[in-house]
C-alpha cells in the first residue's frame, strides 16, 4: 500500500504550497501535503521560505486616509454640474418618465440625422445637374437606352 | 424607504440613500471605508500622495455609479472592484510613467520609511531595520505584475477569500490560485535576493 506522502511528488506538492498557506485546500489534500512535507526536507525548506516571505509582507504598513478626504470629495461633487445632481435620482423615482424622455431625445437625434442623410444636399443637386448637362450630347437619346431612362426619370422629378 | 440612522445603517442601505443624492449618507459611507481604499491604493502604488488622489477618484466613482448599484453584490466587494480598476488604470497613466522616469520613486520610498518609523520605534537600530525592511517589501511587491499584486494585497492585507478576490478581479477561482502561486514565488525570490 502506498503511503500518503508517496502520493504527491515534489512538483505537485509545491504547486499547492500557496493554497496550504491560505487554508484553501480540502482536508484530504491538506493531510497528504503535510505528510509529504514531513518526509521531504527540500520541500519543507521551500515551504518555510515561502512562509517567511509571506510573514515579511506584514512589515509593510499603510497610512490611514487623511481626515479631509471626505470633505475634498464632497467639494468636488458640489463643484460638478448641479443640474446633473438634480437629475441623478430621476431614473429611480420615475423610471417610465426618464425612459420616455431618453427615447424622445434619441428619436429627435436619430430623426435629425436620418433626415439629413436622406434629403439631397447641395452636393447631390450639383452632381445631378452636371450629369444632365453631360447627357445633352446624346439628345435625342434613343428609346430603351440608359440615357433615355435617366432623362425620363429626371423629367419626372422635375415636375 | 425607511431611513435608519447613518451610523447603524448597513453600507448597502447607505448606498441606496446615496443613489438618491443623500450626501450625509455618502459621508458616512466614506468614513466607514476610506481607510481600506487608502490602504489598498498605497500598497499598490507605493506613494501616499497618489494613493490619496486615487481614493478621491474611487469615491467620486462610487457617488456617480450609485444609481446603478444593485444591493445583490456586497458593497465592499463592489468597492474593491472599483478600487482595483482604478489602480490598474493609474499605472497606465502617462503622467505616472513620466514621474517615475524622472526619479520620483525615491520620494515614495521615503513614504514607506516614514510609515515604518511611525508604527514601530523601539530603538534607532530597530527603526533603521524596520524602514529598510518596509522598503524591501514595498519594492518586491511593486515589482509584481499588477493583477498578481492586487491579488496579493487583497489576500494578505484585506483578508479576502479566493472567491471574493475572483469576484473583485473578474477572474475564476483557479485563476486566482495561479496568480497567488506565482506572486508568492516571485516575492520569496526577491526578498531572498535583498537579504543576500
Amino acid at each position: 500500500m502506498s503511503t500518503p506522502a508517496a502520493e504527491l511528488g515534489c512538483h505537485q506538492a509545491r504547486q499547492c504550497f500557496s493554497a496550504l498557506q491560505d487554508k484553501a485546500l480540502s482536508k484530504d489534500h491538506q493531510l497528504r501535503l503535510e505528510a509529504h512535507l514531513e518526509c521531504c526536507p527540500a520541500c519543507r525548506a521551500e515551504y518555510s521560505r515561502l512562509e517567511a516571505a509571506w510573514a515579511a509582507l506584514g512589515e509593510l504598513p499603510a497610512p490611514s486616509a487623511p481626515s479631509a478626504l471626505a470633505g475634498q470629495v464632497l467639494k468636488r461633487i458640489e463643484a460638478g454640474p448641479r443640474w446633473l445632481n438634480v437629475l441623478r435620482p430621476l431614473p429611480r423615482l420615475a423610471p417610465s418618465v426618464a425612459a420616455l424622455g431618453a427615447m424622445l431625445l434619441l428619436g429627435l437625434v436619430a430623426g435629425g440625422f436620418l433626415g439629413h442623410a436622406v434629403l439631397p444636399g447641395q452636393e447631390a443637386l450639383a452632381e445631378s445637374t452636371s450629369t444632365l448637362q453631360a447627357l445633352d450630347v446624346f439628345t435625342p437619346a434613343p428609346q430603351g437606352t440608359l440615357a433615355h431612362g435617366y432623362l425620363q426619370l429626371a423629367a419626372l422629378e422635375g415636375k | 424607504m425607511d431611513k435608519c440612522p447613518v451610523g447603524s445603517c448597513s453600507s448597502e442601505a447607505l448606498m441606496q440613500r446615496v443613489a438618491l443624492g443623500d450626501s450625509q449618507a455618502f459621508a458616512a459611507l466614506m468614513a466607514r471605508h476610506q481607510d481600506r481604499v487608502m490602504a489598498v491604493a498605497f500598497r499598490f502604488l507605493g506613494s501616499r500622495q497618489e494613493a490619496e488622489d486615487l481614493a478621491q477618484e474611487v469615491f467620486l466613482r462610487v457617488w456617480r455609479a450609485a444609481p446603478s448599484y444593485t444591493p445583490s453584490a456586497r458593497f465592499t466587494t463592489w468597492l474593491y472592484a472599483i478600487t482595483a480598476n482604478r489602480c490598474k488604470s493609474a499605472l497606465r497613466s502617462f503622467w505616472r510613467t513620466g514621474v517615475l522616469l524622472l526619479g520620483a520613486l525615491s520620494a515614495d520610498e521615503e513614504d514607506q520609511a516614514d510609515l515604518a518609523d511611525q508604527r514601530r520605534s523601539p530603538s534607532p537600530e530597530d527603526l533603521a531595520l524596520g524602514a529598510e525592511r518596509a522598503r524591501q517589501v514595498a519594492t518586491a511587491l511593486g515589482s509584481l505584475p499588477k493583477t498578481q499584486r492586487l491579488a496579493t494585497i487583497l489576500l494578505r492585507y484585506e483578508g479576502l477569500s479566493y472567491a471574493e478576490i475572483a469576484e473583485v478581479l473578474g477572474v475564476s477561482v483557479p485563476a486566482v490560485e495561479s496568480l497567488l502561486v506565482r506572486a508568492k514565488r516571485s516575492l520569496e525570490e526577491k526578498l531572498r535576493q535583498h537579504q543576500e
